[in-house]
């Protein structure tokens, strides 16, 4: 990938980079598509939007601490820095991962003790649907996280790892508004 | 404690106010408004990750483009859907 046109020395992307950015595209389209259905089910219905904001406010606020630390993972696992840096952040954020999680299980052990069950409201069946794709995304990014803080990986491996890892995090930045914050 | 680092915690700390924000922006009574506020301050969320923590603005073109070209796709997706449901009388 050396030579490109108007590309100088450090500027060039690894294929590695370029095909995780084409794959983070596919998702934004069955993300985008799922945030669409979201918002037509809103314009559908009356009142404000029956979850708790207060949780999910927190775990937007965990999600974003772990990206954070992934950006420092990255940052740590370059050239310049020594073996193995890169482990305590990534430790951090796989376990930040696993407290989103765990507020998500407490919230839906809420959301069902509220009466708020798969059902007749769309929009309630959509929470459901974009709240478990989030979490099975963060699943598999946690075990991403803390496979590579258990081995020496490449820089390109952080890189790619901590992309997908921005990605599940900026899900959640929309699907919070769109599912919690619903004026009534 | 190095430059880039700090720029990394400087954005974090952006993050959080805009969540806060918009949390706080939540009580009050503005209607519609309200979702253009709430969605107007998860864009700028979302520009502060894919520049910053996410890199793309200091990425090879191609890389931008391939990450601009899902950005495009959906723009058309939710232009067209939205231009239907939004009009029907």
């Amino acid at each position: 990938m050396t030579g490109r046109t108007g590309a100088g020395p450090g500027t060039t992307a690894s294929p590695g980079q370029l095909g995780l950015w084409l794959f983070l595209s596919t998702e934004v389209m069955m993300f985008g598509a799922l945030l669409l259905a979201i918002t037509l089910a809103r314009l559908g219905r009356s009142g404000a939007a029956p979850f708790d904001k207060g949780l999910g406010a927190a775990n937007t606020a965990i999600l974003l601490t772990s990206s954070l630390l992934v950006a420092v993972a990255v940052e740590r696992s370059g050239p310049c820095s020594g073996p193995g840096r890169a482990r305590l952040p990534l430790v951090g954020a796989a376990a930040l991962g696993v407290a989103f999680l765990a507020v998500k299980a407490v919230e839906y052990r809420a959301d069902f003790a509220k009466g708020l069950v798969p059902g007749p409201d769309l929009f309630v069946n959509l929470y459901y649907v974009a709240t478990a794709l989030h979490a099975v995304h963060l699943t598999i990014g946690v075990a991403l996280l803390a496979g590579l803080a258990l081995v020496r990986p490449q820089p390109s491996t952080v890189e790619a790892a901590g992309l997908y890892w921005h990605f599940v995090d900026l899900v959640w930045v929309f699907l919070y508004p769109a599912l919690y914050l619903v004026p009534g | 404690m190095d430059r880039r680092l700090k720029g990394l915690l400087t954005v974090w700390l952006l993050l959080l106010a805009l969540l806060g924000a918009t949390f706080g922006l939540s009580f009050l009574p503005w209607g519609a408004w309200g979702n253009a506020a709430s969605l107007g301050i998860a864009a700028a969320k979302a520009a502060l990750i894919v520049t910053v923590f996410m890199r793309l603005g200091a990425s090879q073109p191609l890389v931008r483009l391939a990450a601009g070209a899902g950005l495009f796709w959906l723009t058309i997706l939710m232009a067209l859907t939205l231009a239907d449901v939004l009009t029907r009388v």
